[in-house]
Formats: C-alpha cells, structure tokens, sequence
C-alpha cells in the first residue's frame, strides 16, 4: 500500500478517540506510522469520562489493523517530563496532530481553581510541552507539519466556557508565533477550530446547559439550540470532514501555508469578522 | 468633581509602569484605589515591581489627594487574589472598577524557551488575570454592577516572534475577556481589554529588550533601539507613554462606555491597522 504519508511518522496529542482517533487512523491509512499520546492521569474537571487505557489501546489497533505500526504511549500532556519521555520514546515525528483538549462548562464566577487550571494546563501549556520537545529536531531535520485542532471558543467569546476560550486563544497565540520563528526551517503551523463535535466530551448536562444556554437543558434542547445557531442548521460538525482538512494541511499546502486558521463551523464562521 | 469620585479600584501590578498611572490617574479623577504587586523579581522577567514602587505609588496617590491601600499579592495564586479582593472590600465595602494590569515581559526563542519563561509568563499574564477578575466578579455579580478591563498587547492581536509565551498569554486574555463579557453582560458589568503597542516603562526599556531589537550592537541604547520600535506601527512612535493607556482605561471604566463591553481596544499607533480584524 503506498500512501501520500508513506514513510511519514505522525504523533497524535489526544489520540485514542474522538478527532485524535480519527486523524490517527486516517494518517495510517495514507501511510504514516503513528505514535498515540492520551490516557491523562488524574483530571478531576470532566464530568464524562476521559479517554483511558483501553480506549487508547483500541486505537492503536486500529491503526495497526491497516499495516501501518502504532506506539502508544499513556501520557498526560499536561505533564512535561511524560511528554518528554513520550518523545524520546518515538524519535523524530514528521506530522504532529494536538488534538488534546476537555471541556467543563461553568460559569465564571463559580468556576473552581482547578477547573481552570485542568483546560489551560491542557490545551494551551499541553501544546507548548509537545511542540517544544518536537521543534528544535524538525528544524535541524526535515521540517515538519503541525496542525493545531481547536474549539471554536478560540475564535469568539464563549459564555460558560472562559478557561476553554483563553487556553484556546492563547493555543492561536502560541501557532501563529511558532509560525513566524519557524517559517524558513521547513515547518508549517495551523490551526483547525471547529464548532460543536458529537463526542464523550460533550455529552454532559453541563454540555448541553451551555450549547442550549438554558439550566437544565437535556441533550436534544441543546441540539436544537445548535441547529438554530448554526447557519447550516446542522448540530454538530461531522468528524470526516474534520479529519480531511487536519489532514490536507498536514499534506498539500507545504510551507506556503503557516499560521493560518481554519473554520469547520457549519457556517458560523460566516459571521466572523474575518 | 473628577470623573469617578468615590470610585473604588483595584489594580494589580501597582508598583511601576501601567498600573501604577492608572492608580494616579484614577485618584486625579477623585477614586480611591486598592493596589497591589508581587514585589518580586522573576529570573525570566524584564524588571518588576518592589516593594518600596508599590509604596511609592500610595504616595503620589495620596498626594494627589485620595486614600490608597495596597498589599503584596501574587496572581499566580488564586487564593492570594480572593485575599486581596477581602482586603479591598474590609478597606471600601465595594469594588467598582477592576484593573487586571499585572504582568511581566520575558522573551526567546521558542525553540529554546525554557519551562520557566513559558510557564510563569502564562501563570502571570493569563491565568493570573483570570484569577484577579475570578475572585471580584461574584461581589460585582452581587451589586450588579462593575467595570472590567484586562491589560492585553498588540501582541496579542499576531504572532510574536521571540514572543511565544506572551503573544499565547495575550491572545488567551483576549478570548478570557470576550466570553467573560457575554456571561456578564446581563449582569451590570462590562469587561474589556486593552491592547497596548509598547509603551514606555520598564518591560520596554531594559537591557533584553533593548537587544532582541538591536542584535547587532554590543550595548544598545534607548536611543538605538527607537527607529526599530517605531517601524512596528504606521504612526512611527516608538514608545508610547503610560498615561495614553490610562486615558483608555479611564473611558473603559467610564460611564460613557457602559455599552461597550467584550471589546480589545487597540492604543497602538495605528499597529492594528496591520491586522485583519
């Protein structure tokens, strides 16, 4: 099987569901090898579930299944000398998806210490901590690509969601500054925000309560608050589609194509500025 | 009469620079303020505020005719800020406007910043804003009133080169300030950010500074690192003064922007202009 990832080696932050998963499998089937990092220990936020041990085996498998080989590796982003580690565990890593993030609605005057620290620590420290143990061996080697996929809360204000819109904006910050210092060494950095995903993350009340913006707002309340928000009338924003732009800019665009910000938003980006 | 007579505000980072004009300013216009530093200096960071600047400030305060309170107080500790929050209740009984000015410059490469430069400069200029305006919102969420503004950056409006740390800690305190805003907007309280170009205090004017502009000089000056400061924006200002950031500060805080919420304003020479939105 020859693919346009062949010979690649792609590492996937948030790898064992969701977008990660995807990517992760997508990424094999073009030919990558791909290093798996999720399994965060000790998050007390989510109120669902958060990826675990088997989860991130079974994409693993999945990513086998396909011929491609896949390291999994248990490691909290969050926690700088496991991403370390992790790293000198795959060696050098050509394309890299961040794709770990949480999300724990709450409104700002209750929201807990901890709280904000889990979803900063997360999406914004948890970037800095993979791309700073990749960069220095992409620019001393063959470059790379990064894409960066992010909530749409860093593209606008989002009530309820304060810790995820400044981690998320600050992840801009930190993709369109790597960007700049890195844009003669054969590396491109983007970002990837897409609106509302039908995943474990979001299938909490506290979820739907601030998708619906309503107190007690079940899971369809808050579907029908997203039709009507969206301007494609559609809740959620299919996977697929996510996993083909993450992987076009992973792939097509080169190094022309650094700090830049992509929209999978059913349209709501329409009503963005720029 | 002043502007804001009997107003209270708090302002963190107090001792020097930004937040020390908004305390004189403040008081010009009849406040009384509560203020406070960390009153440490950070390896990683261009120089902080003391001590003895965070007294300073309570006596141009006070020569200017209003009460000023301070404290030693750490936004990277949430708990700090919620202390400071009692201190300045148990001082005035109320907060009417609340300034998250406190922050630190530190710079470098991405490639090799180190754990500390990235990670006190998002504890500081993120998540220490979020702590300030986390522990006075529930008392503003109490009264139904209250006025916001967090100090952000041009840089935060861009990429920044040498600048990751910050550009990321500016962005964030940009989409803290837009989602805060929409949460608070039916609740009587504005909050705004402020986004500065450089402006002449100590985080512009040191010796780091200085040479990230003019790597090609041994011991760059003041006077050496101007022409270069001011290719950043159209106007060709170098540096603007502390008190063009508090004149934006006291209109955000004003009674004339009580419509205004959930904005950046640039103070910025026209840099803006460069930006896409």
């Amino acid at each position: 099987m020859s693919g346009e990832f062949e010979g690649r080696v792609a590492l996937v932050a948030g790898g064992a569901r969701g977008v990660g998963a995807a990517c992760a499998l997508a990424l094999a089937e073009s030919g990558a090898d791909v290093a798996l990092l999720d399994a965060p220990a000790g998050l007390a936020t989510p109120a669902y579930p958060v990826a675990g041990a088997a989860e991130l085996e079974a994409s693993a498998a999945a990513v086998r299944a396909t011929g491609r080989s896949a390291l999994p590796i248990a490691c909290d982003v969050r926690d700088r000398a496991a991403v370390r580690t992790a790293i000198e565990r795959t060696g050098p890593i050509d394309l890299v998806v961040l794709a770990a993030g949480l999300r724990t609605p709450v409104a700002l005057g209750e929201m807990s210490d901890t709280q904000w620290d889990e979803t900063v620590d997360t999406t914004l420290n948890g970037g800095f901590n993979v791309l700073r143990e990749l960069i220095p061996a992409m620019i001393d080697g063959d470059g790379g690509r990064i894409v960066l996929v992010l909530g749409d809360e860093g593209r606008r204000g989002a009530p309820l969601l304060s810790h995820q819109a400044a981690a998320a904006w600050g992840a801009i910050g930190l993709a369109k500054s790597v960007a700049v210092e890195t844009a003669d060494a054969g590396i491109a950095v983007n970002v990837v925000c897409t609106t509302e995903l039908d995943t474990p993350a979001f299938d909490t009340p506290a979820s739907w309560a601030q998708a619906a913006r309503a107190d007690g707002a079940g899971a369809e309340d808050a579907a029908h608050a997203l039709r009507v928000r969206h301007p494609r009338s559609e809740a959620f924003v299919p996977l697929e589609r996510v996993v083909e732009t993450v992987l076009f800019l992973l792939g097509r665009p080169g190094e022309a194509m650094t700090g830049s910000v992509v929209d999978i938003s059913n349209g709501l980006s329409a009503l963005n500025s720029v | 009469m002043g502007r804001f007579d009997d107003a209270v505000v708090v302002i963190t980072g107090a001792a020097q620079g930004q937040g020390r004009e908004h305390a004189v300013r403040f008081a010009r216009e009849g406040a009384d303020v509560f203020l406070s530093d960390l009153g440490e200096q950070l390896p990683c960071a261009s120089p902080m505020g003391t001590d003895e600047g965070l007294a300073e400030t309570v006596a141009m305060v006070e020569s200017e005719g209003r009460r000023a309170e301070s404290m030693r107080a750490d936004v990277r500790d949430p708990a700090q800020m919620r202390d400071m929050r009692d201190a300045a209740l148990a001082a005035y009984g109320r907060i009417d406007v609340l300034i998250a000015n406190a922050g630190i410059g530190a710079y470098g490469p991405f490639p090799t910043m180190d754990e500390e430069t990235w990670g006190e400069m998002i504890a500081i200029n993120l998540s220490g804003v979020a702590h300030t305006v986390r522990a006075v919102v529930p008392h503003m969420l109490e009264r139904g009133a209250g006025r916001i503004i967090a100090t952000s950056s041009e840089v935060g409006r861009e990429g920044g080169p040498n600048n990751a740390n910050y550009a990321s800690a500016k962005w964030g305190v940009i989409g803290f300030v837009k989602s805060a805003a929409i949460e608070l907007a039916p609740r009587g309280i504005t909050i705004n950010a402020l986004a500065p170009m450089s402006v002449a205090t100590a985080m512009c004017h040191n010796p780091a500074t200085y040479a990230l502009f003019r790597p090609d000089l041994d011991d760059p000056s003041a006077d050496d690192v101007a022409d270069a400061f001011g290719t950043l924006n159209p106007m060709g200002v170098p540096w603007l003064q502390p008190s063009d950031i508090a004149d934006a500060a006291l209109f955000l805080a004003s009674d004339e922007a009580r419509y205004i919420t959930g904005t950046c304003l640039d103070v910025a020479g026209g840099w803006n202009a460069f930006h896409a939105a």
